[in-house]
Parts: C-alpha cells; structure tokens; sequence
C-alpha cells in the first residue's frame, strides 16, 4: 500500500490519538480538541483507516439518535505515531540552535 | 439535538450528501451525522453539517468522474437508513418546483412575457425566413377569419392594416370600409404598405375626397410610381417621372400629413379588448412605427424633391426670377415644416441638413427683395438650424446608446427575459431526460416503485429548481412591459408605448444578437450593428447541438464497448 501522507493536521490527530492509545474517540470529540472542522478532520480519518492505522467502530449511545463511529489507533497506527512524533522531535531540535544564532 | 430549525437544517444537509455520495462513503457521512446530533449550538451544528456535506460532494464528484477509481470496499455494518427518506423528499421537491413554475402560468402577465420570450427561437427553429412568425402571421390570419366571420369591419381594418399577404390586406380594408364608411383612412394606412395593389389609385381619389389637405394620398402614389418604375425593387429611377414630380408637388403644396396612426391606435385598442389579444407584438408593434406610419419610400421621396426644387428655384432665381423662386424655397421649407412636426420615430429629423442651407438662400432672396424683417428671419432661422443639426445628432446618438446600451433598461431586461427564457426550456429539457430515464430504468409509473438513482434525482432537481427560478426571474423582468401594455389598452396612454416596442423588438432577436456597437463618424457615434448576425447566431446554435449531440453518442457508445469488454473479461477469467 501507497505511504501515507502525513500532514501537519494528520500529525496533529495521530498525537491526540497516542495521548491516550487505548481509548476509543468520538469525531466531534477530536474536531473540538484539535481544532480542525469536519470537512478537514474526517478527509484525514478515512485516510488513515484505509490504511489500516485507524480501527473504527458503531456505539449506540441512545435511543432515537443515530449511533456513533468511534475511532481508535491500530498497533501499526501507534507505531507510525510515536515514530512520527520522534522524527518531528529530532527535527524541530535540529532547527532550533541555528534559528537561535541567527537571531543573537 | 435540540430541534431548531438550523439542527433540522443541518441534518438535511448532510442527510442530502449522505444520499447523493457513492456506497463507499455513507459509514463516512453517517459518522458525521452521528457527531452532529451531540452538537449543542445551532451554527456550529450547521458548520459541521456543511463541512460534512463538503467531503460528501467531494466523493461524489470523483465517484461521478472516475466510477471505478475509488477502491474502496463496501461498508460493513453502515446503519444509515435514511434513503426511503430521501427519496420521498426528493419527490417531493421536484414536485413542489415544478407546481410553483406551472402556477406562474396561471397569471396572463406570465403567460404573455412567456409568449414575447419565446420569439427569439422564431430565427433559430426556422432557418428559412418566410417561415418565421412575424412573416407566416399565423395568429392574424386566424383573426382574419374570425373577424371576417362575424362581419366586424374594426376587426377587418386591424388585421388588413398588420398582413404582409397584399391582396388579402387589400381586400379586407375594402370589406371594412364598405361594411363602415368611417374607416375610410385605413385605405391610406393599407395604401401605404402595400401601394402597388390595382386598387391604390382608386383609393387615392376616394382619399383626397374624404380628405382633403392631406399629403398622404399623393406620398403613397409617388410610391407606386417609384416601385413600378424601379420593377418592385427597393431602388428609385434615376430619372423621376411627370406622375411622380405632379404626386410629390401635390404632396409638398398639401397643408398637412395625416398618417392616420392616432385613428388605427384607437381601432387596435378596440379590437385588442374585442378578441383578447395578448401578445404585445400583435398590436403595438408595426413596422411602419419606423416610418412614421408614412409609405416607406416617403422620407427619400420628399428629401429628392425638395433638392430637385431648391435646385429649380436656384435656376429660376439665376434666371432674375426671384419671387418665384422664394415661393419654391417657401414651400419646401413649409414641407419640411410639416414633415417633422407629426414625426415620433427615433430617427433625428429628416429635413435638418437642407435647412440651413434654404434658410441662408430664403434671406439672400428677401435681401434682394429688399423685405429686411423677413431676410433677417431667414438669417436667424439658417444659424439656429445650424446649430439644431449637432444638437440633435449628438441628442439621437446618445438616445440610440442609451437605449441599445446592455445597460440600459429595456435592453437589460429584453436580455434577462431572453436568459431566463433560454433556462427555461433548458430545465424542462434536464427534467424530461431524468424523468425518461427513472421511467426507463423503473418501468413502472408507481411512484413508491421508481428507482431514482443518484444521477438522473439530481438532474431533475436541477432541473426543477431551473425551472423556478426562471420563471420567477422572467415574471418580475417581463412585468413592467405587461403593465404598459395594458394601460395602453385600458386608458389609452401611449407615453410608454415606445418602451414597449424597443422591448418587443429586442427579444425577437437570439441572445447575444441585440447588442450594437458604436463608431465615431464625423457626426458622432455611429451605430454599425450587432456584434453577431442572427444567421450567425442560429449556425453556431445548431453547430453546438450538433457537437454535443456526437459527443453524447460518443460517451454512451464508448461506455458500451468498455462494459462489453469488461463483460468479456470476466467471461474469459
């Protein structure tokens, strides 16, 4: 399968989704804490449960409305997270001494 | 979710994508939709709806693009159900847009704005001309026959006054007049149009009888006498007969010019309330309206013989003959005079170019005369005229402008009654073609049994919504034209009349064919036609229907051939 694209917003959910790795999240749940509307979140959930890094679920919460999806990361879904998240560490420490010296 | 209306509006939202997206993305939307029942805030409710209903379109444009691109599996365990829902609704919808379009035909301003609308296919249906309405004049000859059927000699004089056909016009204006001797000037009104019929000299004499003083008889002979000379033809002799030269002195030496439109006004309104008629174009417009309701060759006529008198005063003048010649001078400026004074077409004044000139020869002649007052009136008179000339150019330049400008009024309107026209019969087409196909694809007529399919719902929505909101946008265009029109016919007022005629001009013509440019000419701006020719217009139409028609036949053809080899390879497999 094609590599994913990991985009500053992807990122973004890939971290809030490796906060807490095995708790299940609701869409407006994660639209709220990253700040991303349903037309940029969810291009980027379908991406990553096709390619198996995100496994999804139905919850019926209550009666009379209709269920909901609820999203959780795969173990290959974690591990593309946290190794992500140490490439983002690596060079965001690379950047900052020379970003410092040329504003000394 | 709180039930306001923004939640509810929202929930149709994305309830819409969800039913419009390929199988593939509805666990996406009902995901979506289950999110947006935990949504307190109205506005945020409908952001997220929005937002949803944007990745929804997405999918279904590359789904509609690319029907095999998209790999995506089947949804495993989607527990949306809201198709039966959508389908009734879209029913619903499609059915309510197309009641609200039909029920504009109930009001007579629609149904006539529909009517003027539709003349501008006359062109494009019928590339032959003679076949077009206005030629073929169906709806008058149908009035002819009804008329004539109920002996109604007003009826007669309305419809000989309006046929192109000669000897039909000639015969009904005689059927009227015998019928009604009062309508004896429609005898000149028809003489005019159709001054080579046997019957004219006769009608002439009866005229100058009726009517004497009047130079209508006279104008209408020189005219006949030009055309049997020129062999029917829009060309003058060279050389102008004695018959001609004694019509137009009768004319010039007449004490007024009657074209008799106030009378055949006052008949169309009568006869306009008689028969019903509803279309504008029948009784308020007559082609003669740009001739002063004058026979067509009258304004040329007149314009050679009072050079052809000036010259003769001249001569006479030369010879020492000069009271004579002022006569001359006098009664073409007398002419002229008249000439202008029962004018109302757009046209500057006719006459303006010669009258300096004749106002400066009438001063030189009293001068010799030695009648001071009388050459220092000339004097003045031929300096006023000079300046009368640019005045009234720039004046009828700057009117053509305004009125044939696409932002002026009339012209705006006559274009947007075009559109919305053209969006009309463009949606009924789109709705036809979806409803063929749900038919087709159904094979039923029981609406609970149609299969509607995402495509051919779509379709007729659009079509269906086309369909209002051009009827809409043609009632609220066309209805100050239809309240001219019948205040015209209600009170006489015939102020507005002119914007009338302008406007049911202007839409006789395809779109895009109306549009006049203008080039500057020592005179001022000078108008040199449409930006394209109607004939133009109708080849690229028909070139167009005929490209897409392939491209159409291609896309289905190639459609075919890719299923049957798809077919055959899975046969083979």
């Amino acid at each position: 399968m094609r590599q994913i694209r990991l985009s500053p917003q992807t990122l973004q959910v890939l971290d809030r989704f490796s906060e807490k790795p095995t708790a299940w999240r609701y869409g407006y749940e994660l639209s709220r804490e990253t700040g991303l509307k349903s037309g940029t979140l969810y291009p980027i959930l379908m991406r990553l449960a096709k390619h198996h890094l995100l496994e999804t679920r139905w919850v019926q919460t209550e009666e009379g409305v209709p269920p909901r999806h609820t999203y959780r990361l795969t173990s290959k879904g974690l591990e593309v997270a946290r190794s992500e998240r140490v490439a983002a560490r690596r060079v965001t420490a690379a950047r900052k001494p020379a970003t410092a010296g040329g504003r000394a | 979710m709180p039930n306001t209306l923004l939640h509810r509006l929202a929930a149709f939202v994305l309830r819409a994508g969800i039913w419009l997206a390929p199988r593939n993305a509805h666990e996406w939307g009902g995901a979506m939709l289950g999110e947006l029942y935990q949504i307190e805030e109205s506005w945020a409710a409908l952001a997220w709806a929005l937002g949803g209903a944007g990745v929804l379109a997405k999918k279904t444009l590359i789904a509609l693009l690319l029907p095999a691109g998209d790999g995506h599996a089947a949804p495993v365990g989607n527990p949306l159900s809201g198709e039966a829902k959508m389908h009734k609704a879209s029913l619903i919808a499609v059915g309510a847009c197309l009641a609200a379009a039909l029920l504009f035909f109930l009001t007579p301003v629609y149904r006539q704005g529909f009517r003027v609308s539709l003349a501008q296919w006359q062109s494009v249906i019928h590339v032959d001309q003679s076949q077009w309405y206005w030629y073929r004049q169906p709806e008058l000859k149908a009035l002819a026959r009804r008329v004539e059927k109920d002996r109604d000699a007003q009826g007669m004089a309305f419809v000989a006054a309006r046929l192109h056909n000669g000897a039909e016009s000639v015969r009904l204006a005689d059927e009227a007049v015998r019928l009604d001797p009062n309508l004896i000037w429609i005898l000149g009104v028809v003489g005019a149009r159709h001054s080579v019929a046997p019957q004219v000299p006769t009608w002439t004499q009866k005229l100058e009888q009726s009517d004497p003083g009047n130079a209508l008889p006279y104008l209408i002979l020189a005219q006949r006498n030009d055309l049997e000379r020129g062999g029917g033809s829009f060309m003058h002799p060279q050389e102008p007969s004695i018959a001609w030269e004694q019509a137009m002195e009768s004319a010039f030496k007449s004490t007024r010019i009657d074209s008799y439109a106030g009378r055949l006004m006052a008949v169309d309104r009568r006869v306009a309330h008689r028969y019903g008629l509803s279309d504008p174009a029948l009784v308020v417009f007559r082609e003669e309206f740009y001739t002063d309701n004058l026979p067509t060759y009258t304004a040329s006529d007149s314009l050679r013989y009072a050079r052809m008198t000036i010259s003769a005063g001249d001569a006479l003048e030369a010879r020492g003959n000069t009271k004579v010649a002022v006569e001359k001078y006098l009664m073409v400026a007398r002419f002229a005079r008249i000439f202008e004074s029962q004018r109302h077409s757009p046209d500057p004044p006719f006459f303006d170019t010669l009258m300096p000139a004749l106002c400066r020869r009438l001063a030189a002649a009293y001068s010799k005369m030695d009648n001071v007052p009388q050459s220092d009136y000339f004097a003045g008179l031929a300096s006023t005229a000079e300046q009368d000339i640019t005045q009234h150019s720039l004046q009828w330049h700057s009117e053509i402008e305004n009125q044939r400008s696409i932002f002026g009024v009339t012209p705006w309107n006559a274009l947007v009654v075009e559109i919305a026209d053209a969006a009309m019969l463009a949606s009924a087409f789109l709705l036809l073609i979806s409803l063929m196909v749900v038919l087709a694809r159904s094979r039923t007529f029981n609406p609970r049994k149609l299969r509607l399919g995402r495509v051919p719902t779509v379709v007729g929505m659009l079509g269906a919504a086309g369909l209002l909101v051009s009827s809409i946008t043609l009632y609220v265009a066309y209805r100050p034209y239809a309240a001219i029109y019948t205040r015209f016919l209600d009170t006489g007022d015939t102020s507005q009349l002119k914007i009338l005629r302008e406007f049911v001009e202007l839409t006789r013509s395809p779109i895009g064919t109306q549009f006049y440019h203008f080039r500057p000419t020592p005179r001022g701006p000078a108008m040199v036609g449409p930006y394209i020719t109607v004939h133009a217009f109708t080849f690229y139409f028909w070139l167009a229907v005929t490209v897409l028609g392939l491209a159409s036949l291609a896309v289905i053809g190639g459609k075919y051939l890719l299923r049957r080899s798809h077919r055959d390879t899975g046969a083979t497999a």
